[in-house]
Formats: structure tokens, sequence, C-alpha cells
């Protein structure tokens, strides 16, 4: 309805002021709200492609207040009944995030818990008014079970596709594997954040702000988020593939270290601009009506009906419902507080193996140190080991949250698992500890052999979840349980890479290094973790 | 607008397009037309690369990648090489010269290692193997500064298997007859000879210069 629509208002509905004490009722459903939406930031502080989510929260503030600026007019009278509903929605989400220890259900059920306050204090005119805000917060919801990592997968794939199609274009000889891509004498590791991912939501809730704040139509919000989307993918392919091409014609590597972290805050600003762009490009194309037409409506005062509808709703409710978000919230305090644990070592920590073990001989130098904020496990050591014509890598990877499924990550660099078993004992120190093992092959003709763990900070081996049982939404149910009560692991692996399918004096040899490497490794992580504790 | 009302609660403000509401009346069209540049010009852009993206010919490509690869072996880039064949090798795996390529490439840049497992899957005991690396590992053997009898066997068993596949093969026929002759199996030696046509005139200068120095036993 628009302004010049406007019905006369009744002579009797004065602006009316903030119910105080419903407001101080909606506080008390927030403090319930608290335990597991901390925990639920904390989350998504610790994934890379949410960690613009502070900037949302703020952004969703700032257009909330905007829009409540623009309503003098406005009675806050609120629709208790359906403020109730989506309260009790709220609290049902808030019970199952609690009782699965599900995070995300954290931040689903403070969503509606807001939705629910907005409608309790000034109904669904002021709940419309401020659905921006409530869209934009939107963007700061991971999807469940994971998912965008999945999208994550998938784009990276894609990223790397496109990026060797244009390399070819380029006349730049490469070949890709998965997640990796060679050119002569350099190895280019496509990780998310070249994938775009983190840019990509990021960009799209910075286009929907933006959309919001200047009053753009649907349409064009739509519009503009579906070209950002095409912005971003593509100033990723270009990152990869002009990467490689300095790389290749001047040895200038831009994706790496800093200047990478530069490029990739750059690439965002030019999609942001870009974006901004085609808004004026739109704008060209479909000018926008006279000003009276995309005037927002004025919130009209409540009906009486209306009014005495809200006002129906006995207080008691109001009471009963914040005294039920409260013990909840206590509840989820007395349960999450311990889980979900942070990782005891970070960069600081120091690992090595010795010069000689198993009958296996460390290459001198050939120690990596890698730091990669930007993906699971984000602190590597390396080594090179030989024993006549083998060679084979050993690596220790960390931190995870909960047993790493190492595979993953083969798969998706190329490799295709030919056999692979787990053996061992679940949460054991010492030899007897869980392990797995995976033969691999690709196309290149290579053959793999890979032996890993996975421990606890107190050196205890872990099992992969066995879940094999399960499946739909009891697994993921499970799956998640287990998660957040897993401790931070962190990873051990032998590799043994060539041409040729490993024998089994060569199994045999790769096994006695990987045992001999992972104990010391154990042992060393235990001494360093209880240092810090 | 409606009739007014003296209960009219106080009207909105409007200011519903702050980028318009500030530019438009000063702006002009060149001006907007500017600030949409940028973003056409990116969006054609994207458009024009996907396209040719798409319409890439695989067949070209990989011939290009051969071309290159070639070059790069006869330039001794052998890094540049292994990245060639190893696209080769995973565009068209099933292809044994892009195989024996990577080998050669590989040990180019020192991975001998590798290399000789590449080559031992090319010239497996049993079945046919590659022709070309039987032949290429039977002259590595050879030219070894002191072949022992072992290195000779090994070198006469992938000659052999490369005459099972081509029966007329002249390289393998004279090289047999350097390992017959070094071993003084004369009649063997005299066999392949003729097999090779190196007892034909006209191509005797090409096979002879392949044979061992006579003993002196011999004279």
């Amino acid at each position: 309805m628009t302004a010049n629509a406007s019905p006369p208002p009744s002579p009797g509905s004065a602006r009316r002021p903030f119910d105080r004490v419903a407001v101080g009722l909606l506080l008390l459903v927030c403090i319930g709200e608290l335990p597991l939406l901390l925990k639920f930031f904390a989350d998504l502080w610790t994934r890379p492609q949410y960690d613009f989510f502070p900037l949302i929260l703020i952004g969703a503030s700032y257009l909330a207040w905007d829009r409540l600026r623009d309503q003098p007019g406005m009675e806050f009278q609120g629709r208790r009944l359906l403020g109730t509903l989506l309260l009790a929605a709220a609290f049902l989400t808030l019970a199952l995030g609690t009782l699965f220890l599900l995070r995300w259900l954290g931040g689903i059920s403070a969503w509606i818990a807001l939705a629910g306050c907005v409608c309790w204090i000034g109904g669904v005119k002021l709940l419309r008014a401020l659905a921006p805000s409530f869209v934009l917060l939107v963007t700061i919801l991971p999807p469940p079970g994971r998912k965008d990592e999945a999208i994550a997968l998938i784009l990276r794939q894609w990223a790397v596709w496109a990026s060797g199609r244009l390399l070819d274009l380029m006349g730049i000889p490469h070949v890709s594997t998965g997640s990796l891509i060679n050119i002569a004498g350099h190895r280019l590791g496509v990780e998310d954040a070249c994938s775009g991912l983190h840019s990509l939501l990021a960009v799209v809730a910075v286009t929907l702000m933006l959309g919001f704040y200047w009053r753009r139509p649907a349409w064009r919000i739509v519009t503009l988020m579906c070209c950002s989307l095409v912005f971003v993918v593509w100033a990723n392919v270009l990152r990869i593939s002009l990467g490689a091409y300095l790389i290749e014609t001047w040895k200038f590597d831009i994706l790496s270290g800093s200047a990478h972290e530069l490029l990739g805050l750059v690439l965002f600003m030019v999609c942001i601009a870009l974006t901004a762009s085609l808004d004026q490009f739109l704008v060209l194309l479909r000018p926008e009506r006279p000003e009276s037409q995309n005037t927002p409506a004025v919130l009209q005062p409540r009906s009486s009906k209306a009014t005495n509808s809200a006002a129906g709703m006995p207080n008691w409710m109001g009471w009963g419902i914040a005294v039920a978000f409260i013990l909840l919230g206590a509840f989820a305090q007395v349960r999450v507080a311990g889980l979900w644990a942070s990782p005891s070592l970070g960069a600081a920590a120091k690992f090595s193996l010795p010069a000689a073990v198993a009958g296996w001989q460390r290459v001198d130098g050939s120690e990596q140190v890698i730091g990669r904020p930007e993906v699971l496990g984000q602190y590597s050591f390396i080594w090179t080991y030989r024993n006549g014509p083998r060679s084979a890598l050993v690596a220790c990877d960390y931190p995870f949250p909960g047993y790493h499924e190492l595979a993953t990550c083969y798969l998706a660099s190329g490799w295709q698992p030919v056999n692979s078993g787990h053996a061992g004992s679940a949460d054991q120190a010492g030899p007897a500890g869980a392990y797995s093992e995976m033969e691999m092959q690709r196309p290149s003709p290579a053959f793999a052999y890979l032996l890993y763990g996975c421990c606890d900070e107190q050196g205890r081996w872990l099992a992969p979840e066995s879940l094999e049982t399960q499946s739909g939404l009891r697994l993921a149910l499970q799956l998640s349980y287990e998660r957040a009560r897993a401790p931070q692991a962190y990873q051990v692996q032998v590799l043994l890479q060539g041409y040729k399918p490993p024998g089994d004096e060569d199994k045999q040899q790769l096994r006695q290094l990987f045992f001999a490497v992972r104990d010391d490794f154990a042992a060393q992580l235990a001494r360093q973790a209880e240092a810090v504790r | 607008m409606s009739g007014a009302s003296p209960a009219k609660p106080p009207a909105p403000r409007r200011r519903p397009q702050r980028v318009e509401a500030g530019a438009a009346a000063h702006a002009s069209v060149f001006w907007r037309w500017l600030a949409a540049a940028p973003a056409i010009v990116a969006l054609v852009s994207s458009l024009t690369i996907a396209a040719v993206i798409v319409t890439q010919s695989p067949g070209e490509v990989l011939h290009w990648y051969q071309t290159v690869a070639e070059r790069a072996m006869r330039n001794r880039d052998y890094q540049l090489a292994v990245v060639c064949y190893q696209r080769l090798l995973s565009d068209e795996p099933e292809d044994p010269a892009n195989e024996f390529g990577f080998a050669l490439s590989l040990a180019g840049v020192g991975r001998q290692r590798e290399a000789i497992e590449l080559l031992a899957r090319l010239t497996p005991d049993q079945g046919p193997g590659y022709v070309p690396a039987r032949l290429f590992v039977a002259q590595q053997l050879l030219d070894f500064k002191s072949p022992t009898s072992e290195t000779r066997a090994r070198a006469e068993r992938n000659l052999l298997r490369v005459l099972e596949i081509e029966p007329m093969n002249e390289t393998a026929h004279a090289r047999l007859a350097a390992i017959y002759a070094e071993e003084e199996k004369w009649d063997l030696c005299r066999y392949h000879l003729e097999r090779c046509g190196a007892l034909r005139r006209e191509v005797e200068g090409r096979i002879l210069p392949l044979m061992p120095p006579r003993p002196a036993a011999a004279n």
C-alpha cells in the first residue's frame, strides 16, 4: 500500500511507545539463545568463508535502524499470537540443536526468535519493514551438514577446469590433477580461497546489503546477485590463470603468501565495484519510476480489531516463554559448555623426526613447515625419507575438528582408491592405535600407498566415524553428535609414490616407518599439549 | 494523495533511491554509461571467454601438446616435456607413446628411478609391451660400459619380444646380430643380419656399423 492510498487513521490511534515489559521479556528470550548462539558464532569464525559475518551483523543492524528511521508514524502494536508461534518454533529449534549438538540450529533458532520478538513488539508490519535485515542475516546461516564444503569442492574443480582451459588458450602447457595445476617446474595448489568460495559468499552478502541500502527492487537485487556470482567465479579463474602465467613467464609468484592474500582482497573489491557498475547499467536499461512509486509503504495504524486481538494475549504467556527460554538456555550451557574444543597447539608448535628411523634415512634439507590460514589443517610439517630405491613423504598436519578422513583430500587431487582399510583399536595410544591404509592410482600413470592416522592431544589414536549402518537423517545427526564431542585431531601420514604398484616388501617397509614416526609424533604432541595446558 | 486529515500520522521520509537521489539530478547520461562500462566489459568478456573455452577442440589441444612436447625434447627442455607428456597421458592414458615420452622426459630431469619404473611397465616380462621402449631399453643395456651376460640376456629378451610383434624390425635384428656376434654365435648372427638385410650391399653401410668389432680370436 502506498502513501497515496492511506486510509485515514482512527482518531484514537496515536503513536504508542514500545511495550517495555515485552522488550524485557524478549531480552530474556535472547539470553536463553546465547549459549548455543555463541557456539554458532565460534563455528562461523573458524570457517574462512564466513569470517565476514560481523560485517553482516553490523550491516543488518544498520539497515534495521535505517528502515525504522523512515517510519516515524509507526505504531508498535505487536501481534502476540504470531510472535508466540515464532518463538515456539525458535524454542523447538533451540531444543533440537541442544539435544543433538547442532550449532547451526542455534543460529537458525536465534533468527526465528528475533523474528518472533519483532512480531511480538511491532507486528507483521514491523517485521516487513525489517525484512531486508532478516534476508541479509540468512547469508550467515550455513547450510546443514557442512554442505558448503561440498559446494567448495565443486567450485574448486570447476575453477581448476576453467583455468586449465584458459591456460590452454593462453598457450601455457600445464596439467591439472584434482585441485593441483602443474606447469613446467611449478606446482600450483588451488585451495578454497582460489576457488572463489570465500569471496563468493562475502560478495553476495555485500551485494544484498547494497541492494537493500539503495532500495532497489527485488528483481534488480536478484540480478545483481546472480551477476556477482559470475564476477567472483571468473575473477578467481583469472587469478589462477594469471598466477600461472606470471610464474611461467616472469617467475613471479602471486599465488602464495601475502601476495595471494592481498590479491584476494583486491579481487573482492573489484567484484563489489563491478556489481555497483552493473547496478548503474541496470538503471540505464530500466530507469527507476518516479519517486512516489518507490516510496516505502507507510505503516498503517492497526485496525481496532487487530489491536484488540493483540491485546487479548495474556501477559503470563510472555513470562512463560521467557522462563522456558531461560531454562533451556541454562540446560544448553551445561550441555555444550565443554564441547567443540579448540586446539592447544598452533603455529608455535615444533615437531622433529630423527635422521634415521626403521631403516629409512631422512633426506637432508627436506623439511618443510607450511602454514595455510585458509584451510582445514592449517599447519603441516613435511619430511622426505629414503630407503634404497624407495622414497616416502612423511607429513604431520593439524588441527582438525575430530577425525579427518584424509582419503577425501587425495580423491580431490585426482587419485582413485584401489584398496583401502582400517586397522588397530580406537582411543588407544601406542602401536595398537587405530590407523588407515589406502592404495591409490591415477592415470599419469602413478601408484601410491598411503598410511595415515589421527590422534588427540593425549596421543590416543582415533578411529574414523563408523557410521556405515546409518543413513540419511540418522547418519547426519550421529555425525554431528560425534563431531561435537570429538577432540581436536592431529594427523600423521606416510606416502610412497611410484610408477609401479607397491609390492609387499615396499608396504612392509612403509608400515615400519609409519609406526615409528607416528609414535614419535604422538609423544611430542602429548608433551607440547600438556605444556600448553 | 487522499484527503488531508487532521489526525494524519507524520509522513515517512522519502529517500527511496540513494544513489540516484544525489547523482541523478546532476549526472549526465555519459557519466552513467561510463560508470556502467566496467560491468558491461566484464560481462561481455566473461561470455566471450566462456564461449571460446567451451568451443575449444580437444583434438587440436592434444596435437598442440604433442608438438610442444616433441620440441621440448629436442631442445632438452625436459621440465616442459614432463608437463606436456603428463597432460597427454591424462587425456590419452592408453597411448603407450605418451608413457614412453613421459619416461624419457623424467629421465631428462633426473628422476631416473621413476623413469626406470615406467620403462619397466612398458617392457613387461610377459606380453608384447611397447616396441620403441623395448628397443630403447635394449640399446641402453647394450650401451653399458661393461655389459654383463645378464644385461645382454635382458637386452636379447627385449629384442626377441620386438621380433614377435614386428618380425621384420631391422633395428631389432641388427642389435640381436650384435649381441650374437659378441657371444660368438655366428649362425644366429648371420641369420639376423640376413633378416635385416645387412648382407645386402645397399644397406651394408647402415647396418654394419652397429656390429661390434670382431673379436681377435675370430680373425
